[in-house]
């Protein structure tokens, strides 16, 4: 196990990423990313989405999506304004 | 005081809830809170020993720990280099305000939807009045409303949510329940059972008794909690207590609500546990005068003014040095603050400083109606602070501030433990 991770005080990655994402009622949270492509073309697939919660900078709201692909927790991040989805954070792989 | 229990003299109140017609009273406690919050987010987590703390540095303070962590023998309180010699894989994780707030909401939520009266005492427990619930709850047991809830904590939050349900006839027997089985545990004490449940605890698993009122109640030959149910009121107000508290504890060992006050805000705190012994007085006083210009905020969020103000610092050698000021002129501007701040910290031995703190005290809920010979600055600053206060809530936190609090980023919003009355601000 890689024991260097240090998740919260790391600067945000903030990379742009893609995302494909399904939107239903039944969900909940309604909004499910399903998988998300990587500047380097590496496209993860969400096994799990552990906690969606919004985060407020004054009256601008984003929403992060913890997931996992089952090897790795990363977060996302929904920008309401720019409607684009960042990659926050990337955790360490577990075996 | 119910009519039944005022028309009783003490020695003729049964234990709980016989002067209740069922258990109304509902203690909901989520397990481990920031910790299990942590493995909900991240999945990966889940099994593994994780300790949250505030900050990722060396002495850093355990605020929270997994079970996994606990059954390794790690505390919350411990110091970071501690527990990694306890538990070299443990994994450490950093508050984070946002994340904990939303589950907090959650839950309030869930349990708003079962009374109209739920008051939350921290960011992870709240009680439920059962005796106000709304009609289409009305034919429903205590008990299948806690499964209830439990189950909307997995469904809405998260499959790794759980919580603990205390239902007693008051709040200490409820709290005292919802301490029994944890994790994911759901107890009730009522006045069949509560004797048996007692003669299995100790005295410091009760709510409310600490090292200090375990050596009192000792000292009368009180050793069990059975031994506290059995005195006699007058030995606990004139031997243990030496004051009404003791006829509390009377009441509240016998289910009797004793309780449920509000209190206003008396003070309110911060500090910071500085990240380096090697920081100039211009760094020093600058992160001095930012948790001077947070408890501004916070003060003027509740509209409130403040007319005392301590600061304190706690030094390498253990040593906990203070100073403070009260005035007859009531305060809440951030110039005012950071002005009080900066002079009193001055008398005080900074360069040994490991913690710094600021309270402001003597909190009242309106400004003075003295007019001041320089009334006009003082109305100038108020509509300055004003529109910094606006220009924040707009555009975020720390958008505006004072030239003297600048390069201090590394101070981050913490999550208050016990007050829940700041939350919407953070």
């Amino acid at each position: 196990m890689n024991q260097s991770f240090n998740y919260e005080s790391n600067e945000p990655l903030h990379e742009i990423i893609d995302v494909d994402a399904t939107f239903s009622r039944k969900l909940l949270g309604h909004c499910r990313p399903i998988s998300f492509r990587r500047n380097s073309g590496r496209e993860i697939l969400i096994q799990e989405v552990g906690l969606v919660h919004p985060r407020y900078d004054g009256l601008k709201t984003t929403f992060a999506f913890d997931v996992t692909d089952g090897a790795a927790d990363y977060r996302l991040v929904f920008d309401t304004e720019s409607l684009n989805w960042y990659l926050d954070f990337e955790g360490d792989r577990y075996e | 005081m119910s009519d039944i229990t005022r028309l009783m003299s003490p020695c003729e109140i049964p234990l709980a809830n016989a002067a209740r017609h069922e258990n109304s009273i509902m203690y909901v406690d989520l397990n481990s809170c920031f910790a299990t919050i942590e493995q909900q987010a991240r999945p990966m987590l889940r099994g593994r020993p994780v300790a949250i703390t505030n900050r990722i540095t060396k002495n850093a303070c355990i605020v929270a720990a997994s079970y996994e962590a606990k059954a390794l023998g790690i505390k919350v309180g411990m110091r970071r280099m501690e527990a990694e010699a306890i538990c070299p894989d443990l994994i450490f994780a950093e508050t984070e305000p946002a994340k904990f707030i939303y589950v907090h909401q959650k839950l309030r939520r869930i349990m708003q939807d079962y009374s109209s009266d739920v008051i939350m005492k921290s960011i992870d427990e709240g009680i439920i009045d059962l005796t106000k619930r709304p009609l289409d709850q009305a034919s429903r047991s205590p008990l299948d409303i806690g499964t209830e809830i439990k189950q909307r904590l997995r469904t809405e939050i998260g499959c790794h949510m759980r919580c603990n349900v205390g239902i007693a006839s008051n709040r200490f027997l409820a709290k005292t329940a919802a301490e029994l089985h944890k994790p994911d545990g759901m107890d009730e004490i009522t006045s069949a059972n509560q004797r048996q449940i007692f003669a299995s605890l100790k005295l410091m698993d009760l709510p409310g008794i600490n090292t200090r009122m375990q050596t009192r109640l000792n000292a009368v030959n009180i050793f069990t909690p059975t031994d506290l149910i059995n005195a006699k009121e007058s030995t606990l107000v004139k031997l243990v207590c030496k004051s009404i508290d003791g006829s509390k504890w009377y009441r509240r060992l016998r289910g009797i609500e004793v309780d449920d006050t509000v209190s206003d805000i008396k003070s309110i705190g911060r500090q910071y546990v500085l990240e380096s012994c090697h920081l100039s007085k211009q760094e020093l006083e600058a992160r001095i005068l930012h948790l001077a210009e947070d408890l501004g905020h916070r003060l003027r969020s509740q509209n409130l003014y403040a007319r005392g103000l301590f600061v304190w610092i706690g030094t390498h050698s253990d040593l906990y040095l203070h100073q403070n000021y009260l005035t007859r002129s009531a305060f809440h501007t951030n110039s005012d603050i950071m002005t009080h701040a900066r002079q009193l910290f001055t008398k005080l031995p900074l360069h040994s400083a490991r913690i710094i703190g600021i309270t402001l005290y003597k909190i009242q809920p309106f400004a003075d109606a003295q007019l001041y010979l320089d009334q006009p600055k003082r109305d100038r600053e108020e509509q300055l602070c004003a529109a910094e206060d606006k220009i924040n809530r707009r555009f975020g936190e720390r958008t505006i501030y004072s030239a003297d609090s600048f390069n201090t980023s590394q101070i981050k919003t913490k999550i208050p433990f016990g007050s829940t009355r700041f939350l919407d601000i953070l």
